[in-house]
């Protein structure tokens, strides 16, 4: 139905409509004409035939009629043979009357007639000339009828009426009607046929234009596909071409520019779908823009939605929400799972022409990096904070340790070795050892204690820090499995090194559960020395703990970051274990599987046994 | 010279010139086959010259082509003129009716040779009395004083037959108003058509021929017998080559005409009523019934011939 409408709304139906019209209505005039003159033509004829043949009659009849009367012709039969001969020889001939000057039959085709009288023979006896008229009788419907006076001389000696039949005209008429009919209807036919086909090829280079027009493609568009014309419809393909360079020509303008944005942009519908996505987008995304297309803005942004069906759905108080709500644009910092960065990302409503938000330009800057060097920028100024609090108190400390240290020794000497004062002075002397470690520990991290390097036996150092950790070890009932390589030497500030160890063995512990195991493998690690031109010792200290999450793993070394209950950890020893094995020359590494364990892997550069009475060592 | 003078005779100049060369170019072109010997054929006036033709030249074109002979009709203008045609030899065979036959033979030496068949196969007619539907005239009885058309006095079926059956039924001449002999059969039928005469006396084929346009039947008569073809007995050998071979010839060509042949029945479509059923020979005795009606009659003071008064 909506086909048909098309079609007569066309312009080629339009034109077919009207020439199919006017066809029809010429075609029924010129069959019309056509026909009555074709009537008017054969009625003339057989009026002429009639004429012809009454008068030729006529003749031989007057004749007739006066050799019967002086006798030459005995009897009647003649002129009813003749009429007889008539109407056998002209089958069109319906009835031969002759009347005499009295209006009596004086002859018929039908001889019983002979004698009568007839109404209307007044009015056919007083014709002075031949008549030919059509007669349309009620009962025997119409016919012709010829009448021509027997006349010799001047006298009248009777009057001769034919009458034919038109039964073959009207017949004949009709089947010119119908062959007219059916010649109008072909002509009619082959008339709109040709119109149509002639509309159609008229019309079809505008459908072509107008299919082109509509499957036109900026991206892939150069000019249009049909060949150039000399018409009005070359003129209108040129014009839609320039048309459509031009348009794509801005098009291309405006997409290379909002793909040269670096910021992540998309443009979303007010159903949240990805109108169009920029480049920079796609790239973050690893994907294309045209893939984007059409998918739900949370979809794109946020990746952890599609391992959560739950969540799926419009973020409640995300810009998008707020510049559709107020027409407004929004701002806010948000963290895209896709993208794995922090983005501080705008909307900017776009107005449809009816005054109402259509969309937004979503507009997303990345300021991961920005956000990490400010925090990175505040943790350094917090520990520089912390670091001259601590290296003041340690200060403040440090002599009245030294003090207490100084003294107790002292005491330590002074006192017997049977005496019972010397355990409790053994006791301070140690504490007070220990407090003043700490305290170096504090100088050591605010890089105020001086470093002392000296040859130290990996062996040794390991022992001493197992043996500095003995009680946590051992009140957790963890088994420790050491090997350690012969031989194994750096150059090292002992303290600090033991330190390192301590630090790492002591989470070790706090990670694992009673009864779990600690391994301590020192060797000397042959693959790094071509590339190094240098030996290099690895500790890798492994335990059967909790293990670390991913996302803790790249801070466990900041300083103050501490997974542990408030009060248990300073957040401090990683990060001064790093710091010292970096101000070492070496490098500190982790490894961790959630619920399986952690590896920590110190690396440092090895030197030759002090023994030997040379240092391997080339720079 | 006027100009229409010029164009008038230029005319006339081109008639002339324009028919000399038809009339010369015809027999030319038109060649005659090797002449046959040129047979006339005499017939007694049943019908109107123009009807005579119509229904009995096919049988002269049928003879002319199945036999070694040309036949050409001679109508007769009465009955009289076909004995004396035959009696001087014009014709030497001619079809007559069995009265007509009757008073020939009276003069002339005739062999009876054929006769034709009715529809149903019998060598026989019938006459038949006809008046107009309009009229009140419904058995012979009622003709007592009306007029009457009677075809030629030596017709069988027009004069004789009903003549004899006119005295039969006690009517006679007496008892009609007036009476008339028509030259033709088809005359007296169109003649009581128009009501010139209150009825008449017809060959069968003519009173069916013209029953639907307005005729009834008073009478039909018993059989009578058939119309003769008959050949004169003194013609000579020197016109037909042997003269038993021109009977053979005329007696084959005619009897062989079957109408239950489609072949036969197609050639005979176009022959009138009285030859389009076959043939089947004559003898003279066939004749003898007239010669009772014609005695009876001439009992009752009818004769065929004036001399006979």
């Amino acid at each position: 139905m909506m086909k048909i409408k098309d079609f007569l709304f066309s312009l080629r139906g339009k034109a077919i409509l009207v020439a199919t019209f006017f066809i029809v209505i010429f075609m029924a005039i010129t069959g019309y004409v056509i026909l009555s003159r074709e009537k008017a033509l054969y009625l003339k004829d057989r009026e002429n035939q009639a004429r012809v043949l009454v008068e030729a009659a006529g003749i031989n009849f007057t004749n007739t009629l006066l050799y019967q009367e002086v006798g030459l012709i005995e009897e009647t039969g003649v002129i009813d043979l003749y009429i007889l001969d008539l109407l056998n020889k002209e089958k069109s001939i319906l009835t031969v009357i002759i009347f005499d000057n009295d209006g009596k039959v004086i002859a018929h085709c039908h001889l019983v007639e002979h004698g009568k009288f007839y109404e209307n023979a007044e009015e056919i006896i007083t014709h002075q000339a031949t008549l030919v008229r059509e007669v349309n009788d009620k009962n025997r419907g119409p016919f012709l009828e010829a009448i021509t006076p027997l006349i010799v001389g001047t006298k009248r000696i009777a009057t001769l009426r034919i009458e034919f039949s038109l039964k073959d005209f009207y017949v004949k008429l009709a089947d010119l009607g119908k062959w007219i009919f059916s010649l109008t209807i072909l002509a009619i036919s082959g008339s709109i046929f040709f119109v149509v086909l002639g509309i159609n090829a008229m019309t079809r280079p505008i459908r072509r234009l107008s299919k082109a027009m509509d499957t036109i493609d900026y991206g892939r568009f150069d000019t249009l596909s049909e060949r150039p014309r000399r018409d009005e419809i070359g003129h209108l393909q040129m014009s839609f071409t320039d048309m459509v360079r031009r348009l794509r020509d801005a098009d291309l303008q405006w997409e290379n520019t909002f793909n040269s944005i670096t910021d992540l942009i998309i443009i979303c519908g007010r159903d949240f779908r990805v109108v169009k996505a920029n480049k920079a987008l796609a790239q973050g995304l690893n994907t294309t823009t045209d893939r984007l297309k059409g998918k739900m803005c949370w979809e794109v942004f946020h990746s952890e939605i599609a391992l959560k069906p739950a969540l799926n759905g419009p973020c409640p108080d995300c810009p998008h929400v707020v510049t559709l709500k107020t027409g407004n644009p929004s701002a806010m910092e948000i963290e895209y799972s896709s993208l794995g960065g922090t983005f501080q990302v705008t909307t900017y409503p776009i107005w449809n022409e009816k005054g109402v938000v259509a969309g937004t330009i979503h507009v997303a800057k990345d300021i991961t990096e920005q956000k990490r060097l400010q925090e990175k920028l505040i943790q350094s100024e917090k520990v520089a904070a912390m670091g001259q609090m601590v290296s003041g108190i340690a200060h403040e400390i440090n002599n009245p340790l030294n003090s207490i240290l100084g003294y107790a020794t002292y005491l330590l000497e002074t006192v017997d070795d049977g005496s019972p004062l010397k355990d409790e002075l053994d006791r301070i002397a140690r504490a007070a050892s220990r407090c003043k470690e700490t305290v170096k520990r504090f100088l050591n991290f605010s890089r105020e204690t001086p470093t002392r390097m000296e040859p130290i036996d990996i062996h040794e150092v390991v022992g001493e820090a197992l043996a500095m950790c003995y009680p946590t070890i051992s009140a957790q009932g963890i088994k420790v499995m050491k090997e350690i390589g012969a031989d194994l030497w750096i150059n090292a500030d002992k303290g600090q090194i033991e330190e390192v160890f301590i630090n790492i063995i002591l989470n070790a512990c706090d990670a694992t559960s009673r009864g779990g195991e600690l391994f301590i493998i020192a060797h000397r690690d042959g693959s790094m020395s071509t590339v190094q031109n240098r030996s290099w010792i690895k500790v890798k200290i492994t335990d059967t703990g909790c293990g670390i999450l991913q996302e803790n793993l790249k801070r466990i070394f900041d300083p103050f970051f501490t997974t542990k209950e408030p009060g248990k950890g300073t957040g401090l020893g990683l990060a001064v274990s790093h710091t010292i094995v970096k101000n070492h020359g070496g490098a500190i590494d982790v490894e961790s599987t959630v619920g399986k364990g952690t590896t920590f892997t110190i690396t440092l550069p090895e030197i030759l046994s002090p023994y030997r009475g040379e240092v391997w060592e080339r720079d | 010279m006027s100009g229409f003078l010029k164009t008038h005779l230029l005319r006339i100049f081109l008639s002339v010139l324009i028919v000399f060369l038809i009339s010369g170019s015809v027999p030319l072109s038109a060649k005659d086959p090797p002449e046959k010997p040129t047979v006339y054929f005499g017939l007694i006036p049943l019908f109107t010259p123009q009807l005579m033709y119509e229904r009995f030249q096919p049988l002269m074109d049928y003879l002319s082509a199945t036999t070694p002979y040309r036949f050409k009709m001679r109508l007769a203008k009465d009955y009289i003129d076909i004995i004396t045609l035959l009696e001087d030899g014009s014709v030497n065979i001619a079809f007559l009716g069995g009265v007509s036959y009757e008073v020939a033979k009276s003069r002339v030496d005739l062999i009876p040779l054929l006769k034709p068949l009715n529809p149903q196969g019998k060598p026989s007619y019938r006459s038949v009395i006809i008046t107009r539907e309009d009229k009140k005239i419904n058995s012979l009885s009622d003709l007592k004083g009306r007029s009457f058309a009677f075809a030629s006095r030596w017709s069988t079926s027009g004069s004789v037959v009903p003549l004899y059956y006119l005295y039969k039924q006690g009517v006679g001449l007496q008892g009609l108003s007036n009476y008339f002999h028509l030259r033709y059969h088809d005359s007296v039928a169109r003649e009581v058509l128009k009501g010139s005469y209150d009825a008449g006396a017809v060959i069968e084929s003519i009173a069916y021929f013209y029953k639907d346009k307005g005729l009834k039947f008073i009478f039909v008569s018993e059989p009578i017998p058939e119309l003769v073809i008959v050949v004169r007995k003194s013609a000579s050998s020197k016109e037909f080559g042997e003269f038993g071979e021109f009977i053979e010839a005329v007696k084959r060509a005619l009897i062989d005409l079957d109408p239950h042949i489609p072949s036969d029945r197609d050639l005979m479509k176009g022959w009138g009523d009285e030859i389009g059923y076959g043939f089947t020979e004559a003898r003279d005795s066939d004749y003898d019934g007239i010669r009772k009606m014609i005695k009876y009659l001439r009992q009752k003071g009818v004769y065929l011939t004036d001399d006979e008064n």
